[in-house]
């Protein structure tokens, strides 16, 4: 890279900042449609129990209700994001025989205002025969355990659509009751190399569900038309996946299925899959023939919209003296609720987001995903990654302790370097985790702060207050192979010099439609003021990968630069010819192609379009396509861990400085420290906010975010009891972008915006335990935990004396 | 997030606001700030069939001192509370409560009777409030009538007013010389959040700015309504005011207090945090005591 970035690169005002500024940005909740009946929900109140009948008679009398639906109206409809030979399907929009969860859904309506809807629900009468609930996943796995999935699912898997083979392999595990997935992982000789460390440690850790808490709740508006198209303003993450999942759900040709375009409140993860409200919006309007539109309550947001797992993880670990893991054994277990949900995916990333870190050579891994009556899980920033990166790096602090080593240094030890190929063949192309490591101590004056190991702590307490610090190390994916496995992007010129953009991406806070700009001014040499982007609609935009892998700049910014490459390409042609010069003597900057070092020999790009217009009509268009994981055909497996998955990984390392009141357990988190290798930012104030957000949030899910339940029943489904952090909360934050360059990327980007969010609860954890002494490994990390546990430290050792 | 139809009247007239109020009875809610009944319509908690706003009756807001009393008006603003000099200077504790309380926005919204007509046991003014032994009054359709606040409140969200009765105002007795006070609450979040623990404290000293002459403990959020460490108040007077002594007032508070366990925290940690917040009060109240003299 020797050019001269002039647009990517540079801390550009977002592209979206007008439309939102100016409230003209439209999300689903602002579209309104004429005629446009609302729709509402009726959920089961109970966590598992089988429906005797149903009775809308009542409903469908009230004046003002057009519509009501039950799982009548839904039969032979099953979906979900998993859906493989091995793991098919196991959702359906309007619940069947069976209710799993409290919120699982069972009647829809629609009326003509939320008022009649509401009170059509009221009328409907539904007979349950209660059946025995289940909570807890051990004890779900017990053989006398209620089974809360009874009947062995029949049919295709979308997978065996898109080239998975079609036999269904079947598992060599004994099976067990309500084990939704497992995830068995097995390279080196663990055993060989536990028998050869000088020191090993098993722990058990366990981290809370937790919600997403985007602002804005799930929406959705479909009007089909009666020409037979489904109109759909959707709440979502990815257009591509959401049309085709609906597409096959509804028995409809894709194409006659249209996602328009709305900006997104948020995601998180939680606007990824496809939802059963969705369905039903989508129902009710081929029912009514008019549009439907369905708005989900904060508490329905909460209870039904996924949760990040519940997990249980054991860690076995073994060192070499100067601190090298030469071998591990990891075993978790995730309760995934009444639905798998992602729980057989996130069982395999928990191994995903251990690989990339440290060079553990002997490895035994076993992943557990298990039904029971509790709301589902799914995907949520760094799906996963926070609960194992909690685990390795709170027992790698401890490990430390034990051999007399900074933990710090350990990490040095085991990190892994650029070059290097994971166990499942992917290939570090960049890697810059021993300079975001390096970087994070150095900044944070770790060294002064932290003391040497085993030095004491009581001179750095001021009343009741003590500080600590503590750090931590993560990775994310850039992209991984799901539906549609490829972006696309137009760029078209216009004949005054600018350019639109065409892409299927999302909008949802992200940034993307700045930084996808970005490229594109970049590579055509104009200015970001000149490039309009028309994105995130099915019938306009080519296909997309969806903006919740964490490829949007990897993969979708890699089809950018190639299709604004080809614009380029033919522009230059056309500037050759009428400049009467090589395609490889042109530059194009500021707007204008010029015969290099003759600026005597120029023409504007508005007159080259206008040449090329008048000359063969042609207006030139440049299209470009990027397929993940390119070169490969064969798609990894949930099961066994094996096969390539993404194309380039992003690291960070974050210190974590906290301050712990000895009265009251309150930790506060003071300051982090988060360096952090994304390849070339795109755009630095973007990147700064995704760390900042993601530090919020794991700094939240570390320290006070938990939902809390009774028997299934969501305790604190309200912003009032389920507390994020707010704005004072939050840390000084310090730190930057290590530099890197990712080959697979445009200009050398890859993800982040995701990965942050994992190192922050391990790096609290840490500094807790240097603060005060006191280890948790049970997440959140409340007041209330910290002061008993203070507590028992005060308390004389039994043997004393 | 569905609200039910309801009638809304906007009396210009104490005794209007207080007829319709009788007439509906519990059918009627009353609006001042709204802040806490527009989140109970929505959530369906509240279903009245009238809604009677009385921000538009007069004399019924402002903060003034008549012959050695604070008088509130009910429709006062949080945000007046919190920044009003008298009340700073002179009732220190309830500014500091009025700023923990909810956003700013809310704070310019949300009234000083709301807050305490909404009976929480976690209300940011409660504590404050009766530490500065607040007389509350009432209008109803037998005239007015008032009470010392503390037997105001008779349960979670339940309050002695009868039907018809609006709280008009609070009286409050400016603090005699060598009086201190102070207001401590303990939550998870810095702001935007309930309360695990609040407490006000009031103290005044003997003319030897030692002894203790009279103490106030308020507690909130450890018992069905905010309450009285009586016994913890008891122990303190006449006693020199040592750390030593506010310690053991303390354990005795937290004794006394009744605190649950529930989605918040924990009966063990909010019985711990009585005693921890209240020897903090009395810490901090006692250096504004020895300064008013």
């Amino acid at each position: 890279m020797t050019t001269e970035l002039k647009v990517v690169g540079k801390s550009l005002p977002r592209v979206d900042a007008y439309a939102k500024v100016t409230g003209q940005a439209e999300f689903t909740m602002d579209v309104n449609l004429p005629g446009m009946l609302y729709g509402k929900i009726l959920r089961s109140p109970h966590p598992h129990a089988r429906i005797k009948n149903i009775d809308t008679s009542e409903a469908e009398k009230l004046n003002g209700v057009l519509g009501v639906i039950t799982g009548k109206d839904t039969k032979d409809m099953r979906y979900a994001f998993v859906d493989t030979p091995r793991y098919p399907a196991d959702q359906y929009p309007l619940a069947q025989d069976k209710v799993r969860y409290i919120g699982d859904e069972v009647a829809a309506v629609a009326a003509v205002n939320p008022e009649t809807a509401q009170a059509a629900l009221d009328l409907i009468k539904v007979e349950y025969e209660i059946l025995p609930a289940v909570f807890d996943p051990y004890e779900a796995m017990k053989p006398d355990a209620p089974t809360i999935h009874d009947a062995e699912i029949q049919g295709d898997s979308i997978w065996e659509e898109w080239g998975a083979e079609k036999t269904k392999k079947s598992d060599a595990n004994e099976k067990v009751n309500n084990v939704s997935g497992r995830t068995v992982i097995t390279y080196g000789d663990p055993d060989k190399a536990f028998a050869e460390s000088h020191h090993i440690r098993e722990d058990r850790f366990e981290t809370a569900a937790t919600a997403h808490c985007a602002l804005e709740p799930h929406a959705a508006v479909a009007h089909y038309d009666p020409a037979g198209q489904m109109h759909l303003w959707l709440s979502g993450m990815g257009i591509y996946y959401k049309r085709y999942v609906l597409s096959k759900v509804l028995e409809m040709p894709t194409s006659q299925v249209r996602l328009h375009k709305v900006y997104i409140g948020g995601a998180f993860g939680g606007k990824m899959d496809v939802y059963p409200y969705e369905i039903c919006a989508a129902l009710l309007s081929k029912k009514t023939g008019r549009p439907v539109k369905i708005e989900l309550t904060r508490g329905e947001v909460f209870t039904t919209t996924r949760l990040r797992f519940p997990t249980y993880i054991d860690i076995k670990t073994g060192v070499s003296k100067d601190g090298k893991i030469l071998s591990q054994h990891i075993r978790t277990v995730v309760n995934n609720g009444g639905y798998r949900g992602t729980g057989p995916v996130v069982i395999y990333l928990f191994h995903g987001w251990t690989a990339p870190v440290y060079r553990v050579k002997n490895m035994r891994y076993e992943g557990i995903s298990v039904w029971t009556n509790i709301p589902v899980g799914g995907p949520q920033r760094g799906h996963g990654a926070p609960q194992i990166r909690f685990a390795i790096d709170s027992q790698l602090d401890m490990i430390a302790e034990d051999i007399g080593m900074d933990p710090a240094e350990m990490m040095l030890k085991n990190v892994r370097k650029i070059g290097e190929t994971l166990p499942n063949g992917d290939v570090l192309n960049s890697c810059g985790l021993i300079d975001c490591v390096t970087q994070a101590v150095e900044l944070s004056d770790w060294k002064e702060k932290r003391g040497a190991p085993g030095s004491d702590r009581t001179e750095r307490k001021n009343g009741s207050i003590v500080r600590g610090v503590g750090i931590s190390t993560t990775t994310m994916i850039s992209g991984a192979p799901y539906y549609p496995f490829a972006s696309a992007g137009i760029v078209k010129l216009h004949d005054d010099g600018a350019a639109t953009l065409i892409s299927g991406v999302v909008e949802m806070g992200q940034g993307a439609e700045t930084t996808l700009s970005q490229i594109v001014a970049e590579e055509l040499g104009i200015s970001l003021d000149d490039v309009r982007i028309v994105a995130g609609d099915t019938e306009q935009s080519p296909i997309d990968m969806g903006s919740f892998l964490s490829g949007g700049a990897t993969v979708t910014g890699a089809a950018i630069r190639l299709a604004a490459a080809d614009a380029k390409r033919q522009l230059l042609e056309v500037a050759s010819e009428r400049l009467d010069a090589m395609v490889e003597e042109l530059d194009i900057s500021d707007g204008i192609v010029c015969v290099r070092d003759r600026p005597d020999r120029c023409m504007s790009i508005g007159d080259v379009v206008n040449y090329s217009v008048k000359k063969t009509g042609d207006p030139i268009i440049g299209h470009g396509s990027r397929k993940i994981l390119s070169g490969t055909s064969r798609y990894p497996s949930l099961a066994k861990g094996t096969g390539r998955w993404t194309d380039a990984y992003g690291f960070n390392a974050q210190v974590a400085e906290v301050e712990v009141d000895t009265e009251t357990g309150q930790v506060k988190l003071v300051r982090a420290t988060t360096f952090h290798d994304c390849g070339t930012p795109l755009n630095p104030q973007i990147v700064a906010g995704q760390v900042h957000g993601c530090v919020s949030t794991g700094q939240g899910q570390a320290l006070m975010e938990e939902i809390v339940y009774d028997d299934g029943r969501v305790l604190n489904p309200t912003f009032q009891d389920y507390r994020l952090p707010i704005t004072l909360d939050t840390p000084e934050t310090a730190g930057t972008e290590v530099e890197s360059f990712e080959p697979a990327g445009p200009f050398g980007a890859k993800e982040v915006g995701e990965g942050v969010v994992a190192q922050t609860l391990a790096a609290i954890a840490n500094a807790v335990y240097d603060a005060v002494g006191v280890r948790i490994t049970t997440l959140p990390i409340t007041p209330q935990k910290v002061l008993a546990a203070l507590e028992n430290q005060k308390k004389p050792p039994k043997n004393n004396k | 997030m569905t609200i039910y139809p309801f009638e809304y009247f906007e009396p210009k007239e104490l005794e209007e606001a207080s007829s319709a109020f009788f007439e509906h009875g519990s059918e009627a809610a009353i609006l001042a700030g709204g802040t806490d009944l527009l989140n109970m319509l929505k959530a369906n908690i509240l279903k009245p069939k009238v809604v009677i706003n009385i921000k538009g009756v007069p004399g019924l807001s402002g903060i003034e001192e008549i012959d050695g009393e604070l008088q509130l008006g009910t429709l006062t603003s949080i945000h007046d509370l919190e920044t009003s000099k008298i009340i700073q200077e002179n009732f220190p504790a309830l500014s500091e409560a009025a700023s923990f309380l909810g956003s700013i926005q809310i704070r310019f919204l949300a009234t000083v009777g709301g807050n305490i007509c909404r009976a929480a046991p976690s209300a940011e003014t409660a504590p404050p409030l009766m530490a500065y032994d607040a007389q509350v009054y009432m209008y109803g359709p037998n005239g007015e009538r008032s009470l010392p606040l503390k037997e105001f409140f008779s349960g979670p969200g339940q309050t002695v007013l009868a039907e018809g009765e609006i709280l008009t105002k609070f009286k409050l007795p400016i603090p005699a010389l060598r009086s201190g006070s102070a207001y401590l609450r303990h939550s998870i979040r810095q702001l935007m959040d309930l309360a695990i623990v609040n407490v006000a404290v009031s103290l005044t000293l003997d003319e030897d700015s030692e002894t203790i002459k009279e103490a106030r403990i308020v507690l909130g959020a450890v018992a069905p309504t905010p309450m009285h460490a009586s016994a913890a108040e008891k122990e303190l007077i006449g006693k020199p005011a040592t750390l030593e002594i506010f310690e053991k007032a303390a354990q005795t508070a937290a004794q006394e207090s009744k605190p649950i366990s529930d989605v918040r925290s924990t009966q063990d940690y909010r019985r711990a945090m009585v005693q921890l917040f209240t020897r903090r009060a009395l810490e901090k109240a006692l250096p504004r005591a020895a300064q008013k003299n």
